[in-house]
């Protein structure tokens, strides 16, 4: 989170700089944190409770008081007549800059009693959870490379240099990078694309979905010619053998053709992960979301354990935290796997979360336990999630629909009520909740600047309200902080942040360590936030790892019918007459799909567009600039057609969260097409959507009617695969 | 690493708003930003985000390992700007919307060049869903300048249109083609049917080259003669074959237009599969025994009009050589000047000689044109030098400028050849004529690049808008349609849309970006389904 300074100016946010004096972010701050003035003060914002009067995005203003009592009630009667569990709690990317949010979502959930909470992590992280929880026994606390430290970094589906990193946090993940280098060691980033991260360090090519594949037989490298570190192996792990069986096949010899990574790239990799001082791999959401996530983000976490760098300096680590978010969030069991699955397609919980692929059909199926009131905190899974048109079509079926949104989007237009929430310039915050993710930790504190803008209101605030208006007292996940809330002594986000901070290794214990810190000293002695270690400490490895027998299960029983999914692939399992590969990317002006109504962001002339290789686009007629139709079995959408070099040949780019048809006129125009719409297979082992590798065909667009890019689905709905 | 802003900028300054260290300069609000010749991004504050090549509107930028050859002299041109210019890291300030208070707006928009465009752009925020804008362009095809006047060579920069076609998508915006105010509608009858008309007409007449012998056959206008390799209708016949059949040719004036002149009549023929020339000119180009074209400026070099990133531009070309006349001599001048330092290192005319085959652009200074020789056709001009000198030449064009064109029923300023306003009000003497506005170059005359026209738009706009709020705009009596109607080959967007894709389609067939309709009842039978 990089500290930016606010200008205000009466009493309204004007202007937003990087705030030079932060000794966090140093100056730092991208284009898209700085554009949230227009956010804040967007004409198109939602600014007071909207009722649904007539059909889709059809609103009018209401009361607060009049629509927390109709939710109340209609939440209420729900919840009576048909149980808690028809009722179901989702919430999107927003919600995660705020504390409160970040925290009262899970705990309305567990107020309310119902097992359904879903998410946008199976768009996102999943499978990377999956594999932590696999092998390390919990997934609360998710161990993050030590940038600063590292002589060899493995970087795979990841493009920090645009998205800034994500699952570990630093401003500054460019320079460590560079130091790295600099050290004398190597960046070696694998991806279909030459993103800039590829382009400022080594740049290893593969085609789309085979990551798999790469790690297989990087690990074939390592372990053939006995580069691991047996006593590492021998003293934390179990199931090595099974491992070293089956990867004997996977030579990289045998992998090329799949992946086309030559293999001596493979082997020099290798050789060099398991031979340098230190080295570490990180993916991110581009091995996530793919058709073998969990086991990919396994067989990274492989890499990291038979090379010995786990928990140790320049390896994977678990960063040292100033607040016990980790443990709280495992107390709580807000971040769990596997504890519920979805009713219909068994689909598991990650991180806490249900996979938000599944709620059209949890919505439609009868039976005990179907949704039938959704309650929305800032997201958009019509347009974020895959098969978005179908989830239209189940929204209109629900009894109530709530959400709390900073726009009327794709999704919420379809709901009952739109509450009006704030921007993280309209309260005071502090993401403590990303606090074990630093890789330089900090605490920092932020008063609001501005009033909320019209009648917009924190999300726990509205959650309490509802709660309370359902007779649940408060939106707390325990019956006694629901009883004391009824006597008005329910805690509020800030409370509970200095309480977490004050109880923290660094907090004050209220008095008892005088140097400590509690959340009104660090506002007041360190308003630009602090660096609490430049490095970070290491705590001993056993503290981490959390399995029964203490070891960390190589062949767990998931990773090895994965792998056994893998080895009865024909190729990378990709249907012919597909004949080329789909994967998403960021956009440095895109923050997901909530940020396009920007004038800055998005100018006129910013288009969405695929990014295919000349080579690829030659024998389809293809030219720069031309409107192409992107089909694959799920569907198809019209988007224009880039053609750069910085592709893999067979891999087409499409960047996500565009086709937007709400109450954002200038997203709206933007035009553009969902690239959601395309995919079609969800991982059955963590629920994750398989949203990269996904098969496609390109065509030049007919010209049929006004040409505005807008995506629609195939005639034929198609059904989600789940892949077993 | 850095990133680096190339030729096709067109000051369009998205680049400028996204920049999260305030590198890209001068911006809209600095005083050198109306007279730059392109914008420049400091090399010691770019973190290379990216964020400026996803809202460039030309595709002018670029990372600097990714410059293509000869294009790395722009390095240095974007590193030299910062040389003694230090500036502030403001970050992001922006205006907080204040909610007009007006009712529906329904504006004419006359013209669909660039400022016209960037008018449309102002308008439909800024009024919000409360806006209705009609845009009426005299021809069958939208765009003016961008898609007749900037050089066919510069598929870059015409992509700028992209944005525009996004605008006309818009559904608070109707696009009326093939509709002329003083031919189809009158300015009285725009006045009637909308709150407000704004002209972005342009300024489509040349400025005349008072010489004797100017009206010989082979002496054209630059304007003429971009509207002829540019397909602009009625501009087929605009130059003579008898002016292909000689080996040299002579711009008089070198701004960029003249550039662009020089390049296209040697290479306008070649490359052809990033050139939508129009085919006649290729013909024609094919022909052409032509091979030297002698850009004549006025005054010395420190006065020279085109700019340093086109002259770079023209420099990165292969095909031709660049020379300048051996009568500048160098290092004349002690000024600080990236554009003189880049003619000094140019060969002088005398260092390279003509080779057979080999094609070139003299750039010659101080010689202000005298008269055209000739009976009939152009033979030579001759030049105020002292002693006067003349140059053979067959074909003789005069790139002094573009001036605008009175439309039937507004003032006009005569002298200056613009429509005389204040702050994009138009004046009738010395009081605003209601409900009508100027924009572009029919305000302020042919200067400026393509993205000048949105500061310039902007005032216009704002102007409309405080008489909007003030109530000083006329109520129309009668709806748009009820004017369109009755307009018979009125040409709509969809028309449009077909009319462009099968000149693109054209365009795939024969290898090149498209082929152009360059008269009006082609383009009309295009656009019909």
């Amino acid at each position: 989170m990089c500290g930016l300074i606010a200008s205000v100016e009466n009493g309204r946010l004007v202007g937003l700089r990087a705030d030079e004096d932060d000794p966090h972010s140093q100056g730092f701050c991208c284009v898209k944190g700085l554009s949230m003035t227009q956010v804040v003060n967007d004409p198109d914002r939602v600014t007071s409770p909207l009722k649904r009067v007539g059909g889709p995005g059809e609103f009018e203003p209401v009361s607060w008081e009049e629509a927390i009592d109709d939710i109340g009630r209609r939440l209420r009667d729900l919840r009576k007549r048909l149980g808690p569990d028809s009722l179901a709690v989702h919430e999107g990317n927003p919600p995660y800059f705020s504390f409160g949010a970040a925290m009262w979502g899970k705990m309305f959930t567990k107020a309310i009693g119902t097992p359904w909470f879903y998410g946008i992590n199976s768009e996102d992280g999943a499978s990377r959870v999956a594999a932590f929880k696999m092998l390390y026994g919990h997934c609360a606390h998710m161990p993050i490379p030590d940038l600063r430290r590292t002589d060899a970094l493995l970087i795979l589906g990841a493009n920090p240099l645009v998205s800034k990193g994500s699952f570990v946090h630093d401003p500054h993940f460019r320079e460590h990078m560079q130091e790295i280098v600099g050290r004398g060691g190597r960046v070696v980033v694998v991806d279909p694309r030459r993103t800039a991260t590829a382009e400022m360090f080594e740049h290893v090519p593969i085609r789309a979905g085979t990551d798999v594949w790469f790690l297989l037989s990087l690990l074939h490298v390592i372990v053939d010619r006995g580069l691991y570190h047996r006593d590492f192996v021998d003293r934390w792990t179990t199931g090595f053998a099974t491992w070293a069986r089956e990867l004997e096949q996977f030579s990289p010899q045998v992998t090329e053709r799949i992946t086309g990574i030559p293999a001596e790239r493979v082997v020099d990799v290798a050789e060099y992960l398991a031979t340098a001082r230190s080295a570490v791999v990180y993916g991110r959401t581009g091995t996530c979301t793919q058709r073998f996530g969990t086991l990919t983000n396994a067989l990274q976490d492989f890499v990291n354990i038979l090379t010995g760098n786990v928990q140790r300096e320049g390896g994977m680590v678990w960063a040292w935290s100033p607040v016990a978010i980790g443990p709280i969030a495992e107390a709580m069991k807000m971040a769990t796997f596997d504890s519920v699955r979805t009713r219909v397609r068994g689909l598991p919980d990650t991180y806490g979360f249900l996979p938000s692929s599944a709620l059209p059909e949890e919505i439609l199926t009868p039976g005990k336990g179907r949704i039938r009131g959704i309650v929305m905190i800032g997201s958009n899974p019509v347009i974020t999630g895959p098969a978005g048109h179908k989830l239209e079509e189940a929204l209109e079926d629900l009894e109530l629909f709530v959400s709390m949104d900073l726009y009327v989007n794709e999704t919420n237009r379809y709901a009952d009520y739109v509450l009006p929430t704030t921007t993280m310039y309209e309260r005071a915050d502090t993401p403590l909740h990303f606090s074990n993710r630093y890789v330089r930790p900090s605490l920092k504190s932020t008063p609001a600047v501005v009033e909320p803008r019209g009648e917009s209101r924190e999300e726990w605030e509205i959650l309490d309200d509802i709660a309370r208006a359902m007779g649940l007292g408060s939106a707390h996940a325990y019956g006694v902080q629901r009883f004391l809330a009824r006597f008005g002594m329910g805690m509020g986000p800030m409370a509970m942040a200095d309480l977490l901070i004050r109880t923290g290794p660094v907090g004050d214990l209220f008095g008892l360590r005088r140097k400590g810190w509690s959340l009104r000293k660090l506002n007041e002695k360190a308003p630009h936030g602090v660096v609490l270690h430049e490095y970070l400490p290491l705590a001993p490895l056993r503290k981490f790892i959390k399995t029964d027998d203490r070891r960390i299960p190589l062949a767990h029983p998931v990773l090895v019918a994965e792998l056994e999914r893998v080895k009865a692939t024909e190729g990378d399992g990709g249907d012919p007459s597909y004949p080329l590969r789909m994967i998403g990317m960021r956009e440095m002006t895109s923050h997901n799909s909530w940020m396009h109504n920007s004038a800055r962001l998005m100018p006129a002339a910013r288009e969405h567009a695929i990014r295919i290789h000349p080579s690829d686009a030659a024998p389809l007629g293809v030219r720069d600039g031309d409107r192409v139709v992107v089909t694959s079995a799920g569907g198809s959408v019209e988007t224009k057609a880039v053609l750069t070099d910085e592709m893999n040949p067979g891999t087409i780019a499409m960047p996500h969260g565009w086709g937007h048809r709400g109450g954002w006129k200038r997203a709206n125009a933007a035009g553009g097409a969902t690239s959601n719409l395309l995919s079609t297979e969800v991982e059955q082992a963590s629920g994750i959507s398989v949203l990269n590798g996904i098969p496609v065909q390109v065509e030049l667009a007919e010209l049929s009617g006004p040409l505005t890019g807008s995506a629609a689905a195939t005639d034929e709905p198609s059904t989600m695969e789940v892949a077993r | 690493m850095t990133h680096v802003i190339t030729r096709a900028c067109c000051n369009d300054a998205a680049c400028v708003a996204v920049c999260p260290t305030s590198c890209i300069h001068p911006t809209p609000d600095e005083p050198d930003f109306l007279t730059a010749e392109m914008l420049y991004i400091d090399p010691q504050g770019c973190i290379d985000c990216g964020a400026c090549v996803e809202v460039c509107p030309v595709s002018a930028i670029q990372p600097d390992h990714r410059l293509g050859p000869g294009l790395g002299a722009y390095l240095d041109l974007n590193r030299r700007w910062f040389q003694d210019r230090p500036y502030e890291r403001r970050g992001f300030v922006d205006a907080v919307p204040e909610p007009s208070r007006t009712a529906q707006l329904v504006v004419a928009v006359v013209g669909t060049g660039p400022a016209a465009m960037y008018a449309v752009e102002q308008l439909l925020p800024r009024l919000d869903d409360r806006a209705e804008v009609h845009l009426y362009e005299r021809l069958p095809v939208p765009w003016g300048l961008v898609r007749h006047g900037v050089a066919p060579d510069h598929q870059d920069t015409k992509a700028v249109s992209r944005g525009f076609e996004r605008l006309v998508d818009d559904p608070r915006v109707r696009l009326h083609l093939n509709i002329e105010v003083g031919r189809d509608v009158t300015h009285e009858q725009l006045r009637q049917h909308h709150h407000a008309v704004v002209y972005g007409v342009g300024a489509p007449e040349a400025r005349p080259l008072a010489i004797p012998g100017a009206d010989l056959t082979g002496a054209v206008s630059g304007t003429a003669l971009v509207g002829w390799y540019n397909g602009l209708p009625g501009h087929e016949d605009a130059v003579p074959s008898s002016a292909f059949a000689g080996r040299r040719a002579v711009v008089v004036g070198n701004g960029n237009v003249a550039l662009d002149v020089a390049r296209v009549l040697l290479t306008g023929d070649r490359n052809l599969g990033t050139s939508d020339i129009a085919e006649h000119a290729v013909e024609a180009l094919g022909g052409s025994t032509l091979d030297e074209v002698v850009l004549l400026g006025r005054r010395g070099p420190e006065h020279a009009a085109f700019t340093t990133p086109e002259l770079l531009a023209l420099l990165a070309c292969s095909d031709l050589d660049v020379v300048v006349h051996h009568s500048a001599t160098r290092g004349t001048t002690s000024r600080h000047s990236s554009k003189l330092e880049l003619l000094d290192t140019l060969p002088r005319d005398t260092e390279i000689l003509a080779r057979p085959g080999r094609r070139r652009i003299v750039l010659r200074f101080s010689a202000p044109p005298l008269e055209v020789v000739g009976s009939a056709e152009v033979e030579a001009l001759r030049l105020a030098t002292d002693p006067v000198d003349q140059i053979e030449c067959t074909l003789l064009v005069s790139a002094v400028g573009y001036r605008g064109r009175a439309v039937p029923g507004l003032p006009f300023d005569d002298a200056n050849g613009r429509i005389p306003h204040a702050g994009g009000r138009v004046l009738d003497g010395d009081s605003p004529l209601p409900g009508t506005y100027v924009v572009g170059w029919a305000k302020r005359g042919a200067t400026g690049t393509i993205g000048t026209n949105k500061v310039c738009a902007d005032e216009t706009v704002t102007s409309l808008l405080e008489d909007a709020g003030a109530g000083l705009l006329p109520v129309p009596q009668r709806s748009p349609d009820d004017l369109t109607r009755a307009i018979p080959g009125r040409v709509d967007l969809d028309g449009w849309r077909r009319l462009d894709h099968r000149e693109k389609d054209a365009g795939r067939q024969a290898g090149r970006p498209r082929v152009k309709a360059v008269r009006v009842d082609e383009m009309l039978a295009l656009s019909r389904h």
